[in-house]
């Protein structure tokens, strides 16, 4: 987005940098590129501090996933029934799922703080999407840890995970990205519309129940043909239009041998991603230009 | 400096627009001002609703060449807008109109320590310092050691900073931006930490920077520093640039709080001085400094020349003028001169008033005059109207080659003439 300059009016050549109003820096992504040193220190250093500081340290990252896999496993496997239907342990599914959830959780909640506090931004000059790019690695260490709880798992159950399970590991950065654009799109918004902080967490709960995290698509359409026909028509509606089904399903697909990948999902989620991540960056963008001064 | 070095920094027509909200009384609350309980809340509703935004220009029309090699301090009283100015140049905020065009790297130290972690060790937060400076990896460790040397942290360097002394804390700081060597660094306020032994260390740096041909913009409110490293200075106040130029001259004007006063100004309707409300019969019109230049200054060995115009309502055959002068600390005034038939009938007259002032030292003063009815006996009487302060004027440092230059903390504010000396 380089713009035309005025021709050459100085002797020892163009300036390295021009400051404008309303400037469209056009090196914003080369200065992105130069600052990748400093996304990953910010990471080390957020992962240092995390674990320097409390008491159990690493201890919190086991325990999360864990908890968070009894209480999906008794909601959706005891109380909801969708146990019984698969060879493979129901935990182990649920803890797939959410896995695959978190991501995009992450994402959105990185998404929606980065633009929350100032910090160093009144303090010295560097591409503010740093930020949010520093938030997610730091969190890679978390999923590491839940990947570690999960080969546990896999050695206590007995369950042999199929070799396309290496594809889970890439499979993991299509939800952030798509949460970390849905997450600027509400952060920069939020700005103005304090209530869309409140709201935004109920939206991502409401999703985790909306997509197939907990349950398969077959256990979905057992359970709403049993409410009736007009809701499961409705689910079938909402799942053609969800953005995160496809990748959930990849995902889950990736690694449980009793889940289908889903083509058309998938592809639903990829047209989802580009325009929000677009929509996501540009208001980011436009954000970070003003916010100094607002702060 | 050499106008012939190519341009390391230009900041033309750069402006920088603040908007302020306040909150604007609502017109309908003049109707609820009595004290009841409608009243109040009325009060409250009205007066939430209604918020102004507001213009604040803090920044306005900055034009500055900056060369190579050029060390320029920056000076001004608080919300100048000389912080503004520094956020501008170092890409964290963006001008609202005008231009600057950067040759070479740039680095700004607005603060010492910018990032450091309490609770990461020296060395992780050298790292860590040093990219959000924009050096890398290899940079940094190419560095460390030299870090390490200056700021003589030594063996602490591997406990976390939040055990470290403040001086330690602000040394290792400047040492990460120190060793930066960038073309351009930008530094505000920083040399005014640390010990006597640091602060000397981090100038002497400073000026190693300056004379490796590094182009440095140094805020500061340490006079001493600006004139121990700067080859240039810019005053800054109310966001437009005062004046820029010699450092001492910069000074000078920063600490005489004195302002830019026209060199000549219509003072009909300005206020008279001390209260003085002036009487019917006599006003001072306008006022104007002859034979100085565009900035107020008398030429070298000039007298002060100033003409200034009154109309009088009544005819006054016998007044008395007196200039009296006001700057630097000290009111200077020049005995009463009788003018015998001034204002011969209603109307209005112009004089010049010619004042030796060798004995001012150089800086600012500003100006006023006052016209006394002159007594029977030809003596100054009753003041019938008086202007101060609507035009002011610069006394230039003399030529000092051979001289020790005049030292006004020790020497106070007036020179005497030269004394006569005589063997006895």
């Amino acid at each position: 987005m380089a713009k035309s300059k005025a021709p050459e009016q100085y002797p020892q050549g163009r300036p390295t940098v021009v400051i404008e109003a309303n400037g469209r820096n056009g090196q914003y992504w080369k200065d992105l590129w130069n600052y990748r040193g400093l996304a990953f220190l910010m990471a080390r250093r957020d992962v240092t501090v995390r674990y320097k500081q409390t008491i159990i340290g690493f201890g919190w990252a086991i325990i999360t996933p864990i908890f968070n896999m009894i209480i999906m496993s008794l909601i959706f496997g005891t109380f909801a029934g969708f146990r019984e239907t698969s060879e493979i342990p129901y935990n182990i599914s649920v803890f797939v799922g959410a896995l695959g959830w978190g991501m995009f959780v992450r994402g959105v909640n990185t998404g929606a703080g980065a633009l929350a506090g100032a910090g160093l931004a009144g303090k010295v000059y560097f591409p503010r999407l740093i930020n949010p790019i520093s938030s997610v690695l730091s969190s890679l260490i978390d999923t590491a840890i839940s990947y570690l709880v999960l080969g546990l798992m896999f050695v206590g159950y007995g369950y042999v995970p199929p070799l396309r399970m290496l594809l889970s590991f890439p499979l993991l950065l299509p939800p952030v990205i798509l949460g970390l654009g849905a997450g600027f799109v509400i952060g920069s918004y939020s700005i103005k519309w304090r209530d869309l902080r409140s709201i935004y967490p109920f939206a991502l709960t409401l999703g985790q129940y909306v997509t197939p995290v907990a349950y398969s698509a077959e256990n979905a359409a057992n359970v709403m043909q049993k409410v009736g026909e007009g809701t499961l028509s409705l689910y079938q509606m909402f799942s053609l239009v969800n953005p995160m089904t496809g990748y959930e399903l990849a995902y889950k697909w990736s690694i449980l041998t009793d889940v289908q990948f889903d083509v058309r999902a998938f592809l639903v989620s990829v047209a989802w991603t580009v325009p929000v991540l677009w929509w996501g960056i540009v208001r980011f963008r436009k954000a970070e230009r003003d916010f100094v001064d607002i702060v | 400096m050499d106008d012939a070095a190519p341009y390391a920094l230009r900041v033309e027509g750069v402006s920088k627009k603040y908007i302020i909200k306040t909150e604007l009384k609502h017109p309908k609350l003049k109707e609820y001002e009595d004290r009841s309980v409608y009243g109040r809340m009325a009060q409250k509703f009205y007066g939430k609703l209604r918020t102004q935004k507001k213009d604040f220009w803090a920044l306005q029309d900055i034009n500055i060449d900056i060369r190579k090699g050029e060390c320029v301090g920056i000076i001004g009283k608080n919300g100048a807008g000389k912080s503004t100015l520094l956020k501008l140049l170092s890409r964290i905020t963006e001008p609202t109109a005008g231009r600057i065009s950067v040759w070479g790297s740039l680095a700004a130290m607005l603060e010492v320590g910018t990032g450091f972690n309490a609770e990461l060790t020296g060395r992780e937060n050298v790292y860590l310092n040093g990219a959000i400076l924009g050096m890398n990896r290899a940079q940094v460790d190419e560095r460390f050691q030299e870090i390490l040397d200056f700021s003589e942290i030594g063996q602490f360097i591997d406990t976390p900073v939040k055990r470290y002394s403040s001086g330690m804390y602000v040394r290792l700081g400047f040492a990460v931006a120190a060793t930066l060597n960038p073309d351009i660094m930008i530094i505000d306020e920083v040399l005014a930490v640390g010990d006597a032994a640091f602060r000397k260390k981090c100038e002497d740096r400073m000026e190693r920077i300056t004379n490796q041909g590094n182009t440095v913009l140094l805020v500061s409110h340490a006079m001493a520093n600006i004139r121990r490293l700067c080859s240039r200075c810019i005053v800054l106040e109310h966001g437009r640039i005062i004046f820029d130029g010699n450092p001492e001259e910069a000074i000078r004007i920063y600490e005489g709080e004195s302002k830019v006063l026209p060199v000549r100004a219509d003072v009909s309707g300005a206020s008279r001085w001390g209260g003085l409300k002036g009487t019917a019969e006599i006003r001072v019109k306008s006022f104007e400094l002859l034979g100085a230049d565009d900035k107020n200054a008398i030429p070298i060995g000039e007298k002060l020349r100033v003409k200034f115009s009154a109309e009088s309502q009544v005819p006054l055959p016998d007044v008395c003028f007196q200039l009296q002068i006001w700057g630097q600390g000290i009111t200077a005034s020049a005995p009463t001169a009788a003018v015998r038939n001034a204002f011969p009938t209603a109307g209005e007259y112009s004089y010049t008033l010619t004042q030796e002032v060798e004995s001012l030292r150089p800086g600012w003063y500003e100006l006023g005059v006052v016209i006394h009815k002159t007594t029977q006996d030809g003596k100054p009487g009753t003041v019938i109207d008086g202007v101060r302060g609507a035009v002011g004027f610069r006394i230039l440092e003399t030529d000092t080659a051979g001289k020790v230059p005049f030292r006004p903390k020790e020497w106070g504010v007036v020179t005497l003439p030269a004394a006569v000396v005589d063997k006895y």
